[in-house]
């Protein structure tokens, strides 16, 4: 992936360089990663750019419309949040074996490439899992209106989760198992 | 065979020379570490009283320029 810690900000160190003998296989084969890596990367930054001015707006008025309290809301839409990019990265894996190839490689611009490949399909299939989130989140705000739950942390210790974190990952893998079955379907693409 | 440039870092790795985009008299290297090619760093080579440097671009709008030139080469 392309470092952005080295890339930016570096003061100017003097030029120390060599050259080398490789072979033009190895030469070549670097060239095509050097490629490859800066055009997903290239996509999921711009897309990226784009996913953080849309989705959370978009949340932000769904956890408006819904006039949650103080208390849930904050965390309604940190969690919407969390749970809306991993959802499109899951769908940009779903639908690209490149993502796929990336992902075999532990490449974290698996998710670069997955939120921008899911903006395609975001009005269809992203709100889908969200509708059903946010439906979750009103159950649970409903309880803190009515004075059954005081503490969030609390309120998922009593689901029988540990933490907040392990809530999450499981309404996470929730949504893995949402997405298989509507692809198995054929419900999506 | 074939002959490349390895020009070495402040972290002390050493990384292949892959390209060089010129632009707007701005010099852009990408440069892969040798070790793991897949580690991509995007500099500068910039010239400062006849000596060659190395240098970080400014802002990740730098960087998205200097990605899109290289895309546009080598489409």
């Amino acid at each position: 992936m392309v470092n952005v810690e080295k890339s930016i900000g570096q003061e100017p160190i003097r030029r120390k360089s060599r050259k080398e003998q490789i072979s033009r296989r190895r030469k070549a084969l670097v060239a095509v990663i050097l490629t490859s890596i800066i055009g997903v990367f290239a996509l999921g930054i711009v897309k990226t750019y784009e996913l953080a001015t849309n989705i959370p707006e978009s949340i932000e008025s769904m956890v408006d419309h819904h006039a949650f309290t103080e208390e849930i809301s904050s965390k309604a839409y940190d969690m919407l949040k969390e749970v809306s990019y991993v959802n499109a990265g899951i769908q940009g894996y779903n639908h690209t074996s490149l993502a796929r190839a990336i992902e075999d490689q532990g490449d974290i611009d698996l998710w670069l490439y997955g939120t921008s490949k899911a903006l395609e399909n975001y009005d269809k299939d992203v709100n889908y899992n969200m509708d059903s989130l946010i439906f979750q989140l009103s159950l649970i705000d409903e309880n803190f209106k009515n004075g059954n739950i005081t503490n969030f942390e609390k309120y998922v210790n009593s689901l029988g989760y540990n933490s907040i974190d392990e809530y999450k990952d499981n309404q996470i893998n929730i949504l893995y198992q949402q997405y298989n079955n509507l692809e198995q379907k054929g419900v999506s693409k | 065979m074939e002959e490349i440039e390895i020009v070495t870092l402040e972290d002390g790795e050493e990384y292949y020379e892959v390209a060089r985009i010129n632009n707007e008299n701005t010099c852009y290297i990408y440069l892969a570490n040798k070790n793991n090619p897949k580690e991509i760093v995007i500099r500068k080579n910039v010239v400062i009283n006849g000596e060659e440097y190395i240098e970080g671009l400014k802002d990740q709008e730098e960087l998205k320029l200097a990605i899109n030139l290289y895309q546009s080469q080598n489409k």
